[in-house]
């Protein structure tokens, strides 16, 4: 399995997760919290394309000379 | 191989962290409502039977169950042995069942409040603190009850899925 | 990489995305922006060969090697633009996609300036 969709999984279950514990932590009446949850999911799966960013950015800057 | 089991590990680690919490909000009613049982036997013994008080808290922990009665057992002993005075008594018996319990120190309110009557042996007095005493911890427990499932599987919940996640993210 | 594992990428992205919006918006949209950036990488990469070749043919041909270097930096203006408007569109931020499409068409005129001023030079010295 590439890394590539190892991290399009990752990022599925991550997603599918944060949405599970938001609503349970909503229906305790903790909705703040949900928020901060879902915010810190968000930001762990942002790391992870961030860096796939970068590397498209590299590839096309070598690719295409953009200096 | 090896990276399920420590992914296995970690989930279960976290799940038996969830529970551990879940565990304190199912036995807060339980352990209320054993209080109320051993509150009202200590009303019977010190009203309609007149037994002294270090007795009747002894019989009282003998008919309650864990952890009341060692509340209960340790304040009769600090009575008997110690002579403490008896709101010195059960407040450092109320400490430690706060410290042991899933009961919280607002719960135990309404004990000292009995022991602080106990101590002025006022006999009208002391029947309606034990009647507001015992009111007071059955609301207690009618909210505990409601709120402490919810609570319990919401730490069920958190436990696994937070496991979960960290598997995902570090596997 | 094969053409099979691109359209594997895609497709799962695909499927993934689309149970996933309901839940969670905002994580289907970095799914199939994950999906989009891996498959841009790959072709771009594929695409190393093509553009060392026309660069050995531009040299075989005398050609200015400015000329070159200005169209491929164009194409490539073009390809992140496309896919970063995509992107906001699919998010639903269409006013946000017209901004940067515009964003990259000035870069390009602004890239391709020299070259139209020579044209336009060389035109009026053909002249009479």
């Amino acid at each position: 399995m590439s890394p590539e969709i190892r991290d399009v999984f990752r990022i599925f279950a991550v997603g599918f997760i944060a949405a599970i514990l938001h609503t349970v932590l909503k229906q305790s009446g903790k909705e703040d919290f949900a928020h901060w949850a879902t915010l810190a999911g968000f930001i762990a799966v942002f790391a992870i394309v961030i860096g796939y960013v970068d590397h498209l950015y590299q590839e096309i800057t070598s690719v295409f000379l953009l200096q | 191989m090896l990276k399920l089991v420590g992914a296995m590990l970690l989930v279960l680690a976290t799940s038996l962290l969830g529970f551990q919490m879940a565990r304190a909000h199912r036995d807060r009613p339980r352990q209320l409502r054993s209080l109320i049982r051993a509150l009202t036997h200590l009303q019977a013994e010190v009203e309609y039977q007149s037994t002294p008080l270090p007795t009747a808290l002894a019989n009282v922990a003998e008919r309650a169950s864990p952890p009341c009665s060692l509340m209960f057992r340790r304040v009769s002993d600090l009575l008997m042995e110690k002579g403490a005075s008896v709101q010195e008594a059960f407040r450092s018996g109320i400490a430690e069942l706060v410290a042991d319990s899933a009961l919280k120190g607002a719960d135990c309110e309404p004990i000292q409040m009995v022991a602080e009557t106990l101590s002025t042996m006022d006999r009208a007095h002391l029947q309606t603190q034990f009647q507001l005493s015992i009111d007071a911890l059955m609301q207690a427990e009618q909210q505990a009850r409601e709120q402490g499932l919810k609570n319990a599987r919401l730490w069920q919940y958190m436990g696994v899925l937070t496991g979960v996640i960290l598997v995902i993210l570090l596997y | 990489m094969h053409i099979f594992q691109l359209v594997g990428i895609g497709m799962t992205a695909t499927i993934l995305v689309s149970v996933l919006r309901e839940h969670a918006p905002q994580f289907a949209m970095l799914v199939s922006i994950l999906a989009g950036i891996v498959l841009l990488t790959m072709v771009v990469h594929n695409m190393d060969g093509v553009v060392q070749s026309l660069a050995g043919l531009a040299d075989a041909a005398k050609l200015n090697h400015s000329f070159l270097s200005t169209v491929l930096k164009i194409i490539g203006i073009a390809y992140i633009v496309e896919f970063a408007a995509q992107v906001a569109r699919d998010a639903g931020e269409g006013s946000l996609a017209g901004k940067i499409e515009l964003a990259g068409k000035v870069g390009i005129i602004i890239l391709a300036m020299p070259i139209i001023t020579d044209v336009v030079e060389s035109l009026v010295h053909l002249l009479p």
